[in-house]
């Protein structure tokens, strides 16, 4: 095979695999957010490592599940892994809330820059509109 | 190397290449960081003999605490300035007389603003400002401009949008058929560009905005110049799109602006115009109390209809060039100065309408 052609199958190769897998990972994916705040850091860190641990051990009681015969064990199985699954729901929301109060603090050196500049230009649209209201009145 | 060799080599490569990429965790621009240091979180959690519920529910505790806390501290917050500027200009009445005056501003700036989520901020906003002429009177004029809602959404940090709408009223008191109400609807968007090598953090941002201007008691002209029974109404669309970058503390913007004028006014349609205006501007704190701010711009508009003196078939052009310079400082939390001079010049082919003014003001600022 020429080695043109070893190329666009290396290629496709990664690509399927490169789309494969993000999707894969996204049952363990994490949040985080670039705050300068330690405390919503720290919490979000926590939040998202009980996560992980929430997600190994539903992972766990799956295979679990796989090697149990008894019902009752099976039924035992399927309460904790509801529980687990509650769990997991109610801490993504909290994530997400605490990452939307990180992001409220997000504030870059762009922003500050604009704001300094909004100032002084603030008396400068006065004037221009201050012109125009006199050019305005004399027509 | 023979052809096979170079497979062995370049396939594995390539796998490692097109693979990795898709391990990373995922994220978009800014929100790229650094993994958090989990070695210290882990040092803060709970107790490890503690059964995994229980560690759980102690974040979730904590979590919700810090939330609680953190919604509770968001409280309407209220800032004032209030200007008193003097200034001497060396032709208000734009004409080719060139017969200056001083003139005193009184302004008032109020800024309501009130976190209605982590992301989404409501402002309300009073500008008021009343400027009088030692002796100029005809220019003399109030105006006020409320925004009863203004709303800002930053949903991380790289997009900042807001929207609102501007009531206004301007008020002559010597020219009173030139007052006017004013209902602005406004909507901007900037993107944050993040850092570039060389250049430092760039942005850009489009901003809208249209207004209804409805004058109290001046009647619109038919295209014979007899008054109607209608009064005049004028409509502005406006869109603004600027970019920049702050390098070494210091901003830099570029920003382009079109507006399209109309008027209900058929009197040769002098009021209908296009504008296009370009500007340039260099802002930077020099000390931690002082900073500067120089600008220039080129603006051109073109009236529709508007005829100039002796000739015909050629609507007026006015094109106006305006230098800046500016400074602003801080004696204390409370109290600025902000010394301002301004040269302009309106070049024309309409020769009567031609001028120059320049304006020097110092204004001082109580912020409260």
């Amino acid at each position: 095979m020429p080695v043109k052609r070893w190329l666009v199958v290396a290629t496709l190769i990664g690509w399927c695999g490169g789309a494969a897998l993000p999707a894969q990972a996204a049952q363990e994916e994490t949040l985080s957010v670039a705050t300068e705040d330690p405390e919503l850091q720290e919490q979000i860190s926590q939040v998202n490592q009980a996560l992980e641990e929430i997600h190994q051990q539903l992972v766990a009681r799956k295979k679990a599940l796989q090697m149990v015969l008894s019902d009752a064990q099976k039924a035992r199985l399927y309460d904790e892994l509801d529980g687990l699954r509650r769990e997991r729901d109610m801490l993504e929301r909290l994530l997400h809330d605490l990452v939307d109060e990180a992001q409220a603090t997000e504030w870059t050196a762009i922003d500050e820059a604009l704001k300094r500049a909004r100032a002084a230009e603030r008396p400068q649209e006065r004037a221009v509109q201050r012109e125009e209201n006199l050019r305005e009145r004399a027509q | 190397m023979n052809g096979r060799n170079r497979l062995r080599i370049l396939l594995p490569a390539l796998l490692v290449f097109f693979l990795l990429p898709a391990g990373r965790q995922s994220g978009i621009g800014w929100a790229q960081e650094p993994e958090p240091d989990r070695e210290s979180a882990q040092k803060e959690r709970p107790e490890p003999s503690a059964s995994t519920q229980e560690v759980v529910a102690a974040i979730k505790r904590r979590a919700q605490q810090i939330l609680e806390e953190r919604r509770k501290a968001r409280r309407l917050r209220v800032s004032w300035d209030l200007s008193q500027l003097v200034g001497y200009e060396s032709n208000p009445a734009n004409s080719p007389d060139h017969v200056g005056d001083t003139y005193l501003e009184q302004s008032l700036y109020g800024v309501f603003s009130k976190k209605l989520t982590p992301t989404v901020t409501w402002q309300g906003i009073y500008s008021g400002s009343y400027d009088n002429y030692l002796e100029y009177g005809d220019g003399d004029y109030m105006s006020h401009t409320l925004t009863p809602a203004k709303f800002l959404w930053q949903p991380g940090r790289m997009w900042r949008v807001d929207a609102g709408v501007d009531l206004n009223i301007t008020y002559y008191p010597r020219s009173k058929p030139s007052n006017y109400r004013e209902v602005k609807p406004f909507i901007g968007v900037r993107q944050n560009l993040g850092e570039l090598p060389r250049i430092g953090s760039v942005f850009h941002s489009v901003r809208y905005e249209w207004f209804v201007r409805d004058y109290i008691s001046k009647k619109a002209r038919n295209g014979a110049g007899a008054e109607t029974l209608s009064k005049r109404v004028d409509t502005r669309s406006r869109l603004r799109y600027e970019m920049g970058t702050t390098w070494k503390e210091t901003l830099l913007k570029i920003r382009q602006e079109w507006y399209f004028h109309e008027s209900n006014d058929e009197r040769n349609d002098f009021y209908d115009a296009q504008d296009y205006k370009v500007a340039f501007s260099v802002n930077r704190p020099l000390t931690k109390k002082l900073s500067a701010n120089a600008s220039y711009s080129f603006e051109r508009k073109n009236y529709t209809h508007r005829p100039v003196t002796g000739i015909t078939g050629e609507a007026r052009y006015d094109d106006t060039q305006t230098w800046t310079l500016a400074g602003a400082y801080e004696f204390n939390r409370t109290w600025s100065f902000s010394p301002s001079f301004s040269y302009k010049f309106l070049d024309s082919n309409e020769p009567t309408g031609e001028y120059v003014d320049t304006t020097i003001s110092g204004a001082v600022t109580a912020r409260f």
